[in-house]
């Protein structure tokens, strides 16, 4: 047994000495669990046996002593090591029945094992064999979402939209009627690292937010973490949403499908080779223009209105040891009217990984990341003919190695290299056009980052995942950088080179969760992380735009840093079949951005001169109570929480509540299998307002009534509730075809949320100036029709 | 920009929106001192306004303050004095603005003192004045189409004023030339409330203004209801008056829509 210091760092140079105590205790366990003798090592990956599919975080345990055993990574690998000896392995996954596998343990061992998915039968089994990764894992702050699981969950105009339903988890909150936009624990929208088969996604939302660019028929499972982030994760402040998309089945050609209100789906899969790879293919794509084309008035008629999106992937086993991943997402949106003005943005991005296993305990993934996104604006009429356009994207290039020291003991640690680059909007005009061409700079930047983390099990009860990652960000030239006082005027203008370096911020960023467990069935956890930021967005709507800027850390805008400790208690009961988590946490925030009044995001080659510097906290507590399997099943969620925000500028100083403070927010989500056939199901919703500036007065210039305000922030939007209702009916299968039909209501009982509230002069009395509000979405009823052979 | 957010204004309102008049319970923040000044080159009477804020459910939408010791100083140190025609309307007669002449704001009142200085800005030669018309979803819009050559390599800031039919004159659009400094430019020009129809009797005023007053009125014309954090427009005024000092040269210009 080794000792260990655990570090609470709290500067950065007692982090840094806590943390190199850390590995010290580190080294001398590895030290003596390679020296350990006549331990073998059984590896493998866990497969679904229907299609071939990995199974992330399925678990492996013995038979005779639960406490002993692993749990597949990301790519469904598991490695585990144990004394020569005799062993019943139990290997099991939700959704999946439990096999039991008898081994004799005289050698290293591959066993790549098959599940077949299926309803276990009696809870007893049940609380035997499911995994209870919710007590033991010590991992904290984290949501794990099943595509599967929710795919009865009601949704807006019945597309099935995963950044909405995480929306539905505590301590995420929503950007909005019908967004797919969220903030977790008092968070920025932009403070979320969304990662599709880890690759970035800068904007993962369509039409303005109310669809998300990802397509539920192409995912395999969505992470959601909240806090405690592991080291091999870095960039953003609030959450890693990391989404992976399925690999496509291995043995049999399929297809599946579904024609919507708003967009149909359809989705090929099928073996490459059988057994040592396949393909998947998924496209998605809305079909309002269609109407738009039945119009006689040929400036509607030639008018765009649609999204699409495509994933594909494909996947091939070289050899037992290495297998290598290719994936792809290209989505757009495109919107124009008649052929005067045109508006499209989309994202690509691709994915090269490769998994290898360099021994039985040494696994490595490589993975090379390209990702994209752009705009591009065309206006065309008599008067004017001018094109904008933007594009960020960046080169990623990821090194992860898992190392299975021993079976209490796995160790990872990589590095993380990423360019970037940032074309902001620049305008294209032609010759006669009154307007000018327009070029701002581009910028170009680098993250570096290297990390490394222990998940250790010192003794049965505790389990740490403890880590540090170092991250170097560097800003280069060409072009030339200005620096500005607090006032925003220029105090100096230097300019670059190509390749010079004009700043960089080297960053410390220590993680640590763990987890204590009282007995079989309860357990708290702990973790503390120190999260940076880089890349910032800048808007100043509610609504989130496309062509909202971003900017990368430089002379004048700090790295956004977060210092977050969570605490928490976890609770299974009922054999297993109901979890519960109360969770509390307090985070602040450092270097966050704000904007002077009348700031000028547009085209502004001295965007960084209009911003404000400022602190950031934000607290409270989150309740989740889930009921995981039988016919009824679902979960209740509440978080109770403040989030506020502090700048010289704004408000006197004061500390502020952030726009996506909300006190209270609450979900229910239920579904009930009424027979084989049947399945209904209800979301219920309830949130505080939106903290949001009101004017406290009025006065008049001129003809004009101007609103007086005093307060950023100062007022609440009325309280956000709705209930969802839905219903899915499966035709009786025949052993080649199955389809459903799913019946839902958006607000069932019409409230009228309030989108916006404005304020106007009556147009009664013009002397009387009243407030109204906008609501969105009144009942929306919508049908779906999924298929699948 | 504008185009986008009109197109996000379509897609809401496809979007089965619904809009109505609610009661809210609005603060009366303690009233606060606004400001106008305007000094323009094409009146022998310049108008000054001093107000407070009021109430948002208050009725009606000037409260003058009286009793103002206002004067304005040009460059050659003559001294304006306002008289106090109704409460909180101050006027100077005889009172020409001359281009590229700047000049003082002092302002008295309860004990405080507040100033401000712009400087006139020539005016920019009109071109040519018309009707203009676009369709959009199959609706005609008809503005005020005005064409001038801006001059280059140098900012430039607009001012659009219009008076429909004899009714009052209203804030039409304020402009600048960040993105067509020195080109040839036809501004379209309608008042966001008032749709112009053929036959109005339409007057047009071009003002070439500061860059104060164009944040200002920028300000005023950029604040949506999507605007995240809407603020009070930026104010010239030391000493913590809402509002804004603008000296401008102006051009008048009456046409019928065709």
């Amino acid at each position: 047994m080794c000792s260990i210091t655990v570090c609470l760092p709290i500067t950065k140079n007692r982090s840094f000495w806590g943390i190199t105590w850390c590995f010290v205790g580190l080294l001398s366990c590895l030290f003596d669990t390679v020296a350990a003798q006549s331990r073998h090592t059984i590896s493998g990956y866990i497969r679904d046996a229907g299609t071939g599919e990995t199974l992330i975080g399925a678990s492996v345990q013995l038979q005779n002593n639960a406490l002993t055993g692993t749990r597949t990574n990301s790519y469904g690998f598991y490695s585990l090591t144990l004394p020569e000896s005799d062993y019943v392995l139990v290997f099991s996954h939700v959704g999946y029945q439990p096999r039991e596998i008898a081994i004799r343990l005289n050698g290293d061992k591959p066993l790549d094992v098959t599940l077949s998915a299926g309803e276990l039968l009696d809870e007893v089994t049940i609380g035997r064999t499911m995994r209870d990764d919710h007590i033991r894992n010590p991992q904290m702050g984290v949501n794990r979402v099943d595509v599967n699981e929710i795919r009865h969950v009601p949704v807006l105009f019945g597309e099935k939209d995963v950044l909405k339903t995480i929306q539905l988890l505590p301590g995420v909150v929503s950007g909005g009627e019908g967004s797919s936009n969220f903030h977790v624990r008092g968070g920025a929208g932009d403070q979320n690292l969304i990662l599709l088969d880890e690759a970035t996604v800068y904007n993962a939302s369509h039409l303005f937010g109310f669809f998300s660019t990802f397509n539920s028929d192409a995912i395999k499972e969505i992470k959601l973490y909240k806090g405690g982030m592991p080291a091999q994760y870095g960039g953003r402040l609030a959450s890693v949403l990391d989404i992976l998309m399925l690999d496509g089945n291995q043995q049999a050609f399929g297809a599946q499908g579904g024609v919507g209100l708003i967009a149909s789906r359809l989705k090929v899969d099928g073996p490459i080779v059988a057994d040592r790879g396949s393909f998947m293919i998924s496209g998605r794509r809305t079909y309002a223009d269609l109407f738009l084309k039945l119009s006689d008035d040929p400036d509607i008629n030639q008018s765009r209105l649609y999204f699409y999106d495509l994933n594909a992937k494909a996947n091939y086993r070289i050899n037992e040891r290495n297998t290598v991943f290719l994936s792809g997402y290209f989505g757009r949106d495109v919107l124009g009217y008649s052929n005067q003005f045109g508006f499209d943005w989309g994202n690509v991005t691709s994915t090269l990984r490769w998994n290898s296993l360099l021994s039985e305990r040494m696994f490595s993934n490589t993975v090379l990341v390209f990702s994209d996104f752009n705009y591009n604006v065309a206006i065309t009429n008599n008067d004017f003919d001018f094109a904008i356009a933007s594009r960020i994207r960046n080169y990623n290039l990821k090194q992860d190695f898992q190392f299975y020291a021993s079976n209490s003991s796995t160790l990872r640690f990589g590095v993380d290299l990423l360019k970037q680059r940032i074309q902001p909007a620049s305008i294209e005009a032609n010759e006669d056009t009154p307007v000018n061409s327009l070029q701002l700079e581009d910028r170009r930047g680098a993250e570096l980052a290297a990390y490394l983390s222990h998940e250790w099990k010192p003794i049965p009860q505790l389990s740490l995942v403890y880590g540090l990652r170092i991250s170097n960000f560097l800003l280069f030239g060409p072009g030339n950088f200005s620096t500005y006082d607090e006032a925003g005027d220029i105090i100096q203008r230097e300019a670059y080179e190509k390749g010079e370096l004009v700043t960089h911020y080297l960053q410390f960023e220590p993680r640590l969760s763990l987890s204590y467990q009282l007995n079989a069935d309860k357990s708290i956890k702990f973790s503390y992380n120190r999260n940076t930021q880089n890349l910032h967005q800048l808007s100043n709507s509610t609504s989130s735009l496309p062509t909202d800027a971003w900017v990368m850390s430089s002379n004048n805008i700090k790295p956004q840093l977060a210092d977050q400790a969570a605490l928490g208690y976890y609770q299974q009961f009922g054999g297993n079949t109901f979890e519960f988590s109360i969770e509390t946490y307090y985070k602040y925030m450092q270097h966050q951005i704000d904007y002077r009044n009348g700031a000028d995001l547009q085209a502004n080659s001295h965007i960084e001169s209009e911003l404000l510097f400022g602190l950031g906290r934000a607290y409270g507590v989150e309740l989740f109570l889930k009921k995981k399997s039988g016919k009824f099943n679902g979960w209740l969620s509440y978080g109770l929480s403040r989030s506020e925000r502090q700048f010289d500028a704004i408000n006197e100083g004061r500390w502020f509540a952030a726009r996506q403070d909300r006190t209270h927010d609450a979900a229910a989500v239920a579904m009930y299998q009424l027979s084989p056939r049947w399945n209904v199901s209800a979301t219920f919703v309830y949130s505080t307002g939106n903290a949001v500036t009101f004017p406290s007065g009025k006065y008049t210039v001129g003809e004009e009534t101007l609103w007086y305000y005093t307060e950023r922030n100062g007022y609440r939007m009325p309280d956000y509730h709705r209930l969802d209702l839905g219903v899915t009916w499966e035709s009786k299968p025949t052993n080649r075809f199955a389809s459903s039909w799913t019946l839902g209501v958006y607000n069932a009982y019409n409230r009228k949320n309030a989108y916006l509230i404005d304020f106007r002069e009556s147009e009664k009395n013009p002397a009387v100036t009243e407030a109204y509000r906008i609501a969105l979405f009144g009942i929306i009823p919508s049908i779906t029709w999924n298929f699948k052979f | 920009m504008n185009n986008i957010k009109f197109f996000i204004l379509v897609i809401s309102s496809l979007l089965f929106s619904c809009e109505d008049v609610i009661d809210l319970n609005l603060n009366d923040a303690n009233p606060q001192l606004v400001i106008i000044g305007e000094i323009h080159d094409q009146a022998d009477q310049q108008v000054i306004t001093l107000s407070k804020t009021m109430a948002f459910n208050q009725e009606g939408g000037f409260d003058g303050v009286s009793g103002a010791q206002v004067e304005v100083t040009d460059g050659l140190g003559v001294v304006h004095r306002f008289t106090e025609h109704s409460p909180g309307r101050y006027v100077a007669d005889h009172f020409f603005g001359r281009i590229r002449e700047t000049y003082h704001l002092l302002v008295r009142v309860d004990g405080n003192t507040y100033t401000a200085v712009s400087q006139m800005s020539p005016m920019v030669q009109i071109d040519s004045v018309g009707t203009a018309v676009t369709h959009l979803f199959g609706e005609e819009q008809k503005y005020v189409a005005i064409a001038y050559q801006d001059p280059p390599e140098q900012p430039n800031y607009y001012r659009y004023m219009l008076r429909v039919n004899g009714g009052p004159s209203r804030f039409a659009h304020a402009a600048s030339d960040k993105f067509n400094d020195g080109n040839y430019i036809t501004e379209h020009v309608s008042n966001a409330d008032e749709e112009l129809h053929t036959g109005d009797a339409v007057t047009v005023y071009m003002q070439c203004v500061d860059q104060a007053m164009f944040d200002f009125w920028n300000a005023v014309q950029l604040t949506n209801p999507g605007t995240a954090a809407p603020a009070n427009p930026p104010s010239n005024i030391e000493g913590g008056a809402l509002g804004y000092f603008s000296a401008y040269s102006m051009a008048e210009l009456n046409l019928e829509i065709k």
